[in-house]
């Protein structure tokens, strides 16, 4: 995708979406809302270093928790603004995705980086477990300030109206800085690296260097995201911030959305954060259909619901080139 | 005439098999040479140390003067070293414009803009006759077009010496006829090649002289005539004479 395109379609969507509040006027909608942002950045940010540069982590929520944990207790017990605690939440997240880093570079196979970087984030969830003295483990932590004033913008827990544009402008952020990535020669040397890193390294790409950057990047914004989410719920417990499940639902939205698609992500974390709360009455049932439905999607659109409107467009000029590529799975592209 | 590449007793051992037994080589600037040899002789692997991808054991590889034993795949490339690979490894999610662009912005040292490294990239594919498919997909291409391609790719580093690994292997008589006519134009460029091939025609035809790597060593290097009909060649390749009764 051109960046100038990019750039048009990013900005109609925060258009739009900076009206929904206009729209819905209910509480609990815009709670759902906020949290369908944050997992929008977060999916985004885990989709750079997997769609885009192949690499297929397994930790991710990691970082996520690290930047919730750093700015919730800087900003308790130092009581420093939220946004400077934010971005040192998002410093630190970022140095934890270059230890990470370091050595994954030494692993090729998918199945070596996802068990290194998923016990990398039990280590982290480990630590917030025990370390009670600080994080008070499972019993959670309390009494996190919410953002800091914005001019006459005041943040509460009761009111999620100004976390939405909050959400929202970090999430265009997020996506203009990864459009503006993806189109530089930053992007072609991580498309390199992802279809083939023999290759790459063959024509001059130095992998290890675009390989850390990927994960810095990757690692900052998901830092970012956790320290908005933070100051939001005012609340962390390792196992829901840390836990696996989190993982599992930052995959399962970049895959049906559509992995390695620069929207994708927003919209599997959008249908999936909202989709869930509106089974939220079928009780025991929520999760058997939520399941059934993420087969049948990642089945019948193997790479994701943003593929859906080629799809469509092929199907009516009738190109069948253009609707084989379309179906062939992203993975299964690769060089084994 | 001068030596671009330089190999100096290169021994590259896997457990206790030998692949590479302190072997010399020599390659002149401007020439095409061709390397044979029978199946296991090494060549891949001679490719893999020249190139970077593997690290021999001992031995000294120089490049255009300048040693570059401990340096990496990349760092190669940036110094003038570019390959293709037996089974081609494309960037299936490029088109046939961005493979080549991605070579032309990273092989190339010195720095340069995104339309000058487009051109260049262009250029590139046009020398290897591939052009008019700049826009296409990498994914939907023949398994010609792909070795064009890889070939392309290698051109638009800027290398001043091009290791082709079986670029010729797969193809139909036009492709070939195609590929053969590339070749030669890129060494009246300026371009110096080594290539492996079993495509014989091709490679005696193209080659100004032919090394023959057997065991690990390089056991002759002359023109194709003579290595043709070369004793120790046609040993390396069928094996020793017996008496027929």
């Amino acid at each position: 995708m051109k960046l100038k395109s990019a750039l048009i379609q990013i900005t109609i969507a925060t258009v739009l979406a900076a009206l929904v509040p206009l729209v819905i006027h209910s509480e609990y909608a815009l709670h759902v809302a906020v949290l369908a942002l944050i997992f929008a950045v977060l999916a985004a940010s885990w989709n750079l270093v997997s769609g885009y540069g192949g690499m297929f982590t397994f930790g991710h929520q990691a970082f996520f928790g690290l930047g919730a944990y750093v700015s919730a207790l800087l900003a308790m017990h130092l009581g420093i603004s939220t946004y400077l605690s934010i971005m040192i939440g998002t410093v630190f997240a970022m140095v934890a995705g270059v230890v990470i880093c370091l050595p994954v570079l030494r692993l090729r196979g998918a199945p070596y980086i996802a068990i290194a970087t998923l016990a990398f984030a039990e280590i982290v969830k480990l630590i917030a477990d025990n370390l009670t003295s600080l994080t008070h483990g499972e019993s959670g932590l309390a009494g996190i300030p919410p953002l800091s004033p914005i001019g006459a913008m005041t943040f509460s827990i009761a009111d999620s109206r100004p976390y939405y544009y909050c959400a929202l402008v970090l999430l265009a952020v997020t996506m203009v800085l990864v459009a503006a990535v993806l189109a530089s020669p930053i992007g072609l040397a991580f498309g390199a690296i992802r279809d083939s890193q023999d290759a790459a390294e063959s024509i001059g790409v130095d992998v290890t260097k675009y390989k850390v950057l990927l994960f810095m990047l990757s690692s900052a914004l998901a830092g970012m995201a956790g320290g908005l989410f933070a100051h939001y719920v005012t609340v962390l417990t390792p196992s829901s911030i840390l836990g696996i499940d989190v993982m599992v639902q930052i995959i399962a939205m970049a895959l049906i959305g559509g992995l390695g698609t620069l929207f994708g992500p927003v919209v599997g974390a959008i249908i999936l954060t909202v989709g869930l709360e509106l089974l939220r009455s079928l009780g025991d049932y929520q999760l058997m259909l939520y399941g059934a439905l993420l087969v049948i999607i990642i089945i019948v659109l193997p790479r994701g619901l943003s593929s859906l409107p080629m799809l469509i467009a092929s199907a009516a000029t009738k190109q069948p080139s253009l609707r084989g590529e379309s179906w062939k799975h992203p993975i299964k592209q690769r060089e084994p | 005439m001068a030596a671009l590449l330089q190999l100096k007793e290169v021994t590259k051992a896997f457990g206790s098999l030998r692949v590479l037994d302190a072997l010399d080589l020599e390659v002149d600037k401007g020439e095409i040479r061709g390397l044979i040899g029978p199946n296991g002789a090494g060549k891949t692997t001679l490719f893999n140390v020249i190139a970077g991808a593997l690290r021999g054991d001992h031995g000294v590889i120089t490049l255009d003067g300048s040693e570059i034993t401990h340096f990496g795949s990349a760092n190669r490339c940036r110094r003038g070293l570019a390959r293709t690979f037996q089974v081609p490894k494309l960037f299936v999610g490029m088109t046939v414009l961005e493979n080549a662009e991605v070579a032309a912005l990273f092989g190339n040292p010195g720095h340069q803009s995104r339309s000058e490294a487009v051109a260049r990239a262009r250029w590139a594919l046009n020398l290897a006759g591939i052009g008019e498919l700049a826009g296409a997909k990498a994914s939907v291409l023949t398994t010609g077009q792909r070795k064009m391609l890889e070939l392309a790719r290698a051109i638009a580093t800027g290398a001043k010496l091009l290791l082709l690994d079986e670029v010729m292997a797969g193809l139909n008589p036009t492709e070939l006829q195609h590929a053969c006519d590339s070749l030669r134009a890129l060494q009246t460029t300026g371009f110096t090649i080594l290539m492996v091939e079993h495509v014989m025609q091709a490679l005696m035809s193209l080659s100004h002289r032919v090394s023959v790597l057997f065991s690990g060593k390089i056991i002759m290097t002359d023109v194709p005539e003579r290595v043709a009909c070369d004793p120790r060649v046609i040993e390396a390749y069928l094996g020793k004479a017996r008496g027929v009764a």
